[in-house]
């Protein structure tokens, strides 16, 4: 008969925890969950933000310069995309505008408001000007309220060269009441 | 003097041939060596890195009851121990390209499932619930319950279960690092230089954090060891 210690240390206690230990069974289902986590590991695609960074900061050293080349071409283009045909756009529009003659029949206007330079508008006849071949065509949709007369084009600022800047931002066209294509979409052009 | 002539080719031969012999013997002795588990692990490794997926598996065999076990004793809630063990092999099984056999893949592997556990643990820090395993009878459990039930004539059912939960308790009320030594050192079976390079600090604070995690586990379990 085997005697019983009357008093239990810390160590014989904690002894109780190595014993808590799950079943057989448990053991299958686990492998079995765990196959399908990891099946779903292998096919599971790297989404393409993920991989970014790993790309850039790579420690092969090739793929580094050949990211910046990257990057800056894509800057490039971006910058070239933005710059280039609003800024011809605006251009053609300004010079076309500059060399009109005087309005004669006031069907169409357009007004150029100036910024700092050029404190009046100036009304230019825009039936007069389109008489060289048009360089510049916009479509014309109707406001939504029906006693509108104006239609607005902006030109964002970065896009107008430096040097005409201050002449102008904004081209509105105003459409008289009793022209035929009052109301309706219609085409300008330049 | 001709003999002398002949003395050096002859020492050279001779060199020569002693390499040659251990050059032949030495990979056999080699490969009749018993491996280490760390050599075994990290050739299973090896093959898992190699695109040898089926190979890790016989990794989550060897250890995912001693990882389980270290999971479930920090969180004391077997639901929950059970998926962050997975998660831990899973973490295991992305990041083994990286794994580059420095340390051993048991300290590796451990490393990951505490980590993922006290990540666990931060997460959930103001809703938590203990859910206990089943405790399996051991010659030396079962000693701990004679005594314990002879001192309280409880019954052995209701006994266990007390136990398990003042057990528990008690464990959950230490602080996550002297929780991870308690468990990795008197559970596991962890040394103090693996328990030091699991949780990336000196062996001396290890014993240190020891000493005072077993003095406050002690006057938790006051009633029980008195």
């Amino acid at each position: 008969m085997s005697k019983q210690p009357s008093k239990l240390n810390l160590e014989q206690l904690l002894d109780l925890k190595r014993a808590e230990k799950p079943t057989d069974e448990f053991w299958d289902g686990f492998q079995k969950e765990f196959r399908q986590r990891q099946l779903q590991t292998l096919i599971e695609k790297e989404s393409v933000w993920s991989r970014i960074p790993r790309l850039l900061f790579a420690p092969s050293g090739v793929l580094l310069p050949l990211s910046g080349v990257a990057v800056a071409l894509f800057v490039l283009v971006i910058n070239f995309r933005e710059t280039t045909p609003l800024h011809n756009e605006y251009y053609q529009a300004a010079t076309l505008i500059q060399a009109a003659s005087p309005p004669s029949v006031a069907e169409v206007e357009v007004e150029i408001h100036t910024i700092d330079l050029v404190e009046e508008p100036t009304d230019i006849a825009l039936a007069s000007a389109i008489s060289p071949p048009a360089s510049f065509v916009m479509d014309l949709i109707p406001n939504d309220e029906p006693e509108s007369l104006s239609y607005t084009r902006e030109f964002p600022t970065s896009t107008i060269p430096a040097e005409h800047r201050a002449v102008s931002a904004l081209v509105s066209y105003t459409i008289a009441r009793d022209t035929p294509t009052f109301g309706r979409p219609q085409t300008i052009g330049f | 003097m001709p003999y002398l002539r002949l003395i050096f080719p002859v020492i050279d031969l001779a060199f020569k041939f002693v390499s040659f012999v251990k050059s032949i013997t030495q990979p056999l002795t080699g490969t009749s060596q018993v491996l280490s588990e760390k050599d075994a692990d990290w050739l299973t490794v090896q093959r898992v890195q190699a695109g040898d997926v089926a190979a890790f598996d016989e990794l989550v065999i060897k250890y995912r009851e001693r990882i389980y076990s270290v999971v479930y004793n920090l969180i004391s809630n077997k639901e929950d121990a059970s998926d962050l063990s997975q998660e831990a092999f899973i973490k295991a099984f992305r990041s083994i390209a990286r794994f580059k056999g420095k340390s051993s893949f048991f300290t590796w592997l451990y490393r990951i499932a505490v980590n993922t556990s006290l990540t666990f643990l931060k997460k959930n820090r103001y809703r938590r619930f203990l859910s206990y395993e089943n405790i399996t009878e051991e010659t030396g459990s079962s000693d701990v319950l004679e005594v314990l039930a002879a001192k309280t004539s409880t019954e052995k059912p209701t006994l266990i279960k007390e136990l398990q939960h003042k057990l528990n308790e008690a464990l959950q009320s230490l602080s996550v690092k002297h929780r991870t030594v308690i468990v990795l050192f008197e559970i596991d079976n962890l040394s103090h230089q693996e328990i030091a390079e699991i949780m990336n600090c000196s062996v001396g604070t290890v014993r240190s954090r020891l000493h005072y995690a077993k003095k406050q586990l002690q006057s938790e379990l006051q009633d029980l060891l008195d």
